[in-house]
């Protein structure tokens, strides 16, 4: 197998596998501004989010971090940063954090100029920055430049017996290899949480998911709305996956898990908080909702993520290649434009999973060096802040 | 012959990969010394059957692990799934939509 791949080296070290301009908003306000602006020049993605204003303590600095981490992410070259003026989020402070990095970040207020003008301006700066980075050449990186994020939705019986082991394959063998891995959704931990403890180095990484677990249980049980539908973790069960056969939440955390492999614990991560160089798994916080979920991971680092959906989803993201994966031969036919790799053979018995990991590997490998996964075809660039607060 | 798939030598459930009716005879694959069972429900697709009776209250077992308390005795060959089975974790009450 060839093992060589080859990526954007940025001046902080890091390495990118797609060369993104990223036209950010700082708040809902300024989004459709950003979104028009991304639209007119070919080369752009847009971010567009939810959050940026009206926030407190913890959820606006959860906001912030991930926002300044989403740019700070490899896969994106440059930035132009689309704000409004009065909103709680600092255009001007994310601006100054990203040209310190040595990364190109340019700045817009709506509130200097209006929609038309502020679109104009955005247009001729978005322009100049894409050509700037249609430079930038790939050049040969070992495969320690890789950081995965691991995720899953949709889930049935197959994800748990075929695409989440294979998934588990290709995390030790990226890992094997210097690489990272960033597993999520902290919801679909509990009930095999046991099994994650005793992979972790120290105390410190174990208070640290014990807080996490219990925050989020917590969280569920004191929701004052719950008399509404009753929803807890418990039923982090959705209705799919109790068609497709999952029954309870431990059935589904133990089925999730496996994407991690049999790769150390090296860290413990907040949602959307930069993972370390070292080599090994690194656990975020993070709900089970996908977007949200693979929107942190991003903002983590991964340059890749690896999705596993037994029902099928079309979700990805603007900045980084979403690989998605099935072992439920059905889905493969019947959503065929969203699919990446079928590893159903893993349960006809016609694969072994070793087998099913070397293939994903060598899909991983290819997407690194540029092939389109079909969330990047189809133009999904689904992004979602994840928010723990009230909004004022 | 349709298939289950049993991941641990210890489970009490595998997965069936076909639909089933009622009284078919179906290949367990996987690990463990079991190899056939009739059926005793109709079971769907990527549902689970019961490879040996379980008690009420005894925990049952997937990929080596505790997947929750069964709510019901549940006789080998039955469909295993949210009529008999409930999560085992105490810090909180089920509820919401279940099927």
């Amino acid at each position: 197998m060839k093992k060589m791949i080859e990526g954007y080296i940025r001046n902080d070290g890091q390495v990118g596998f797609r060369n993104h301009v990223l036209i950010l908003p700082s708040v809902l306000c300024s989004s459709k501004v950003a979104e028009k602006v991304a639209q007119s020049v070919p080369g752009c993605a847009v971010a567009r989010h939810n959050q940026g204003c009206a926030q407190l303590g913890e959820d606006f600095n959860q906001t912030r971090r991930t926002l300044i981490n989403t740019v700070m992410n490899p896969n994106v070259a440059s930035v132009l940063i689309i704000g409004l003026g009065c909103e709680r989020v600092s255009p001007n402070e994310i601006r100054d954090i990203i040209s310190r990095s040595g990364k190109p970040a340019e700045l817009l207020m709506i509130q200097d100029f209006g929609t038309i003008e502020t679109i104009r301006r955005g247009i001729e700066i978005a322009k100049e920055l894409v050509l700037a980075a249609s430079v930038a050449k790939r050049e040969a990186v070992p495969m320690s430049a890789l950081t995965i994020g691991v995720e899953c939705g949709g889930s049935d019986f197959s994800s748990g017996l075929s695409a989440n082991p294979t998934v588990g394959q290709v995390a030790d063998l990226v890992w094997q290899n210097g690489g990272r891995i960033i597993l999520s959704e902290t919801t679909e931990l509990v009930g095999a949480e046991h099994l994650l403890f005793e992979r972790m180095e120290n105390e410190s990484q174990k208070g640290k998911f014990a807080t996490m677990l219990n925050r989020m249980i917590n969280e569920s049980l004191n929701n004052s709305r719950d008399t509404v539908d009753a929803e807890s973790i418990p039923n982090n069960i959705s209705p799919g996956n109790v068609r497709g056969g999952l029954t309870t939440l431990e059935e589904k955390s133990l089925g999730a898990m496996i994407k991690g492999g049999k790769v150390p614990i090296v860290g413990v991560k907040e949602y959307g908080e930069r993972i370390e160089d070292r080599p090994g798994l690194y656990i975020m916080d993070s709900p089970g909702y996908d977007v949200e979920s693979v929107t942190g991971m991003v903002a983590g680092g991964a340059n890749i993520v690896l999705f596993t959906t037994g029902q099928g989803t079309p979700t990805g993201n603007p900045i980084v290649p979403v690989i998605k994966i099935t072992g439920n031969h059905a889905t493969v036919k019947k959503m065929n434009d969203n699919i990446d790799f079928d590893c159903s053979a893993v349960i006809t018995g016609d694969e072994t999973l070793e087998e099913s990991g070397m293939k994903l590997l060598q899909k991983v490998l290819e997407v690194a060096n540029g092939m389109e996964t079909k969330s990047e075809l189809l133009g999904q660039d689904d992004f979602s802040i994840w928010n723990v607060g009230i909004k004022l | 012959m349709k298939q289950a798939i049993l991941l641990s030598e210890n489970d009490s459930v595998a997965t069936l990969l076909e639909r089933v009716d009622l009284g078919e005879t179906i290949e367990i694959k996987g690990t463990g010394s079991l190899k056939e069972i009739s059926v005793r429900d109709p079971i769907p697709s990527g549902h689970k059957v019961a490879v040996r009776d379980i008690k009420l209250g005894e925990i049952v077992i997937k990929y080596n692990n505790k997947i929750g308390v069964a709510t019901k005795e549940i006789l080998a060959g039955q469909h295993v799934h949210v009529h008999n089975l409930k999560s085992a974790r105490t810090e909180y009450e089920e509820g919401g939509e279940r099927s």
